[in-house]
């Protein structure tokens, strides 16, 4: 009440005298597990993000940006620091958390100011896991009892906090990780009647609906048998999800426009890696630096800087989201291995890095004791340029696409094209 | 002069209005900067799900729910990039030890039932 207070009779002192332009609010939203070729703000043919179509309009759209990691942990990482894994350290094999020792967004906004609020509906991105350093506010949504549509409530929870910093007068750094198309893929009923065939069959959709992890990794393991059939069900109920989340970060959107505080918001939406969906024999989003898994979406609004509909289709990353806000706001970004998506983005590389999953040894033997478990002992180094994408694996074999001619990556031409496979090794971060 | 001698009250009002304006505007600023109590549900940092224990110069941290651990060179590697448990399992053991004499628990995996429903949901989706 009494912030309220003040912030009236300081938005009525500035706009007395005509000073006092207030800073940016910030907010990133990560839509977990969502692949930069299944949103139609990149061109997919299925009407997965309708309402991010209609902001892209006012925003710039970079259809070819990058994770670094094909999981929560290290991309989030990654994301709040603007360094790439290598050099915040949240690897597997090295520390699996952001050490205290890391900077991120969060922290920097706080000091220069600004109230910070975590929204999550991942486990993941927790406390536990050292990545929610710098936020003054943590909901763990992944606690509350999950609904269809958990962005619903959590969309209802941070618009409201927004709003009491809108009248606080206190600029705010807000980040939302949104969980839908992450498995299970159990969207409301009438989104998903938009993307399954007609006729499917209800025992076979409920089996569906229910894999989970575990059976994903049963399934590369050799442990686990799932139909041709069941995972175009997989593909179609991951649209449908998609599709959900992308009506509720719209109604998030509209809320902030509706509260005056839309246009006085950074806004960056994203995702932390994609998802295998029976793409090179794999499930779920492991074991792997394919497209589908490092291609993410990535959108950015701000009024002057990011707005008018441009779409860009130069490499860009993940690590680039921090400078990015910092220079918006005007504030140091020396030392980060992202650069600022504002100007010319031509030209970049992006890298990426699969550490191996032995920590998960154990759990995997007793679910799948006569399994393959090989690929938890592989890691994987991977670069790519605004044509290729090479990958190397420990064990040494390597693939390398087109990913312009060839984006679902099934032409592999590390064999074929010795000198450009010469070319992209040498870019490998080693 | 009659006007001069009007003006000096006029001016004693501007001056003494301007001096109450300021006051006001200086306690309203004070008043601004009392902090007020952080949200209920604030998060500290760091977690107690990352344990760390320092001695010569190394560094040894360990993480409840993957139950890794890593010991890192401090001087050599400030930011703890390079995890050196495989290279030196003694010094490794060693500090782990004295860390669980440190907080009281015979094995660190004993802190495992404070993350019970943290580790549980994770293992049931494939993370640990």
């Amino acid at each position: 009440m009494r912030r309220a207070l003040a912030a009236i009779v300081v938005m009525a002192l500035t706009s007395v005298t005509g000073c006092g332009r207030s800073r940016p609010n910030v907010l990133i939203l990560v839509m977990d597990t969502t692949r930069g070729d299944r949103v139609s703000i990149n061109g997919y043919a299925r009407p997965t993000t309708p309402r991010l179509e209609e902001w892209a309009k006012s925003s710039v759209t970079f259809r070819n940006a990058w994770a670094p990691e094909g999981w929560t942990g290290p991309t989030h990482a990654s994301l709040f620091t603007g360094l790439e894994p290598r050099r915040h350290g949240f690897v597997e094999g090295n520390r699996p958390f952001l050490g205290e020792e890391a900077t991120t967004l969060a922290e920097r906004l706080k000091d220069a100011g600004y109230k910070t609020a975590c929204y999550s509906n991942n486990w993941v991105v927790s406390p536990e896991w050292g990545l929610t350093q710098g936020c003054e506010l943590y909901e763990a949504m992944y606690k509350v009892e999950r609904t269809a549509t958990p962005a619903r409530e959590t969309h209802r929870r941070a618009l409201a906090w927004a709003v009491e910093r809108k009248a606080a007068g206190e600029p705010f750094y807000l980040f939302i990780n949104d969980i839908e198309p992450h498995v299970p893929y159990a969207p409301p009923r009438d989104v998903a009647q938009r993307f399954l065939p007609q006729g499917v069959d209800e025992d076979e959709l409920q089996a569906a609906m229910k894999f989970n992890h575990p059976d994903g990794m049963g399934y590369i393991f050799g442990a686990v048998e799932v139909s041709d059939e069941r995972i175009r069900l997989f593909s179609d109920l991951y649209d449908a999800e998609i599709a959900a989340l992308d009506a509720e970060i719209g109604s998030l959107l509209d809320g902030l426009s509706a509260a005056g505080i839309l246009d006085e918001t950074l806004v960056v939406i994203t995702a932390d890696h994609g998802e295998n969906l029976g793409d090179h024999g794999l499930l779920d989003h492991k074991f792997s630096l394919h497209r589908t898994l490092t291609h993410v979406p990535l959108l950015v609004r701000w009024p002057g800087d990011f707005s008018a509909g441009r779409t860009v289709d130069d490499v860009v990353r993940l690590e680039d989201i921090a400078p990015t806000v910092l220079d918006v706001l005007g504030l140091d970004r020396k030392g980060l291995d992202g650069a600022s998506l504002r100007g010319d983005v031509s030209g970049r590389l992006a890298y990426a890095g699969w550490g191996a999953w032995r920590r998960a040894e154990e759990e995997m033997r007793r679910l799948y004791p006569s399994g393959d478990l090989t690929p938890l002992f592989l890691s994987i180094e991977a670069v790519t340029d605004e044509r290729h994408h090479f990958m190397r694996y420990s064990d040494g074999r390597e693939e390398l696409y087109d990913v312009v001619a060839d984006p679902a990556e099934v032409n592999n031409l590390a064999a074929s094209e010795p000198e450009l496979r010469d070319r992209m090794f040498a870019r490998l971060r080693r | 002069m009659e006007t001069s001698s009007e003006s000096k009250p006029r001016r004693a009002w501007v001056v003494g209005l301007l001096i109450a304006g300021l006051a006001v505007l200086g306690g309203f600023g004070y008043w601004l900067t009392i902090p007020t109590p952080p949200p209920a549900d604030a998060t500290t940092n760091p977690s107690p799900a990352i344990l760390k224990f320092e001695r010569d110069g190394f560094r040894y941290t360990y993480h409840v729910p993957t139950r890794f651990e890593s010991l890192f060179e401090l001087d050599k590697d400030p930011h703890c990039l390079n995890n050196l448990a495989l290279e030196q399992p003694e010094r490794t053991r060693a500090m782990r030890q004295q860390l669980e004499h440190d907080i009281g628990v015979v094995n660190l995996q004993d802190l495992e039932r404070d993350f019970q429903e943290h580790i549980d949901k994770l293992r049931a989706l494939g993370y640990l």
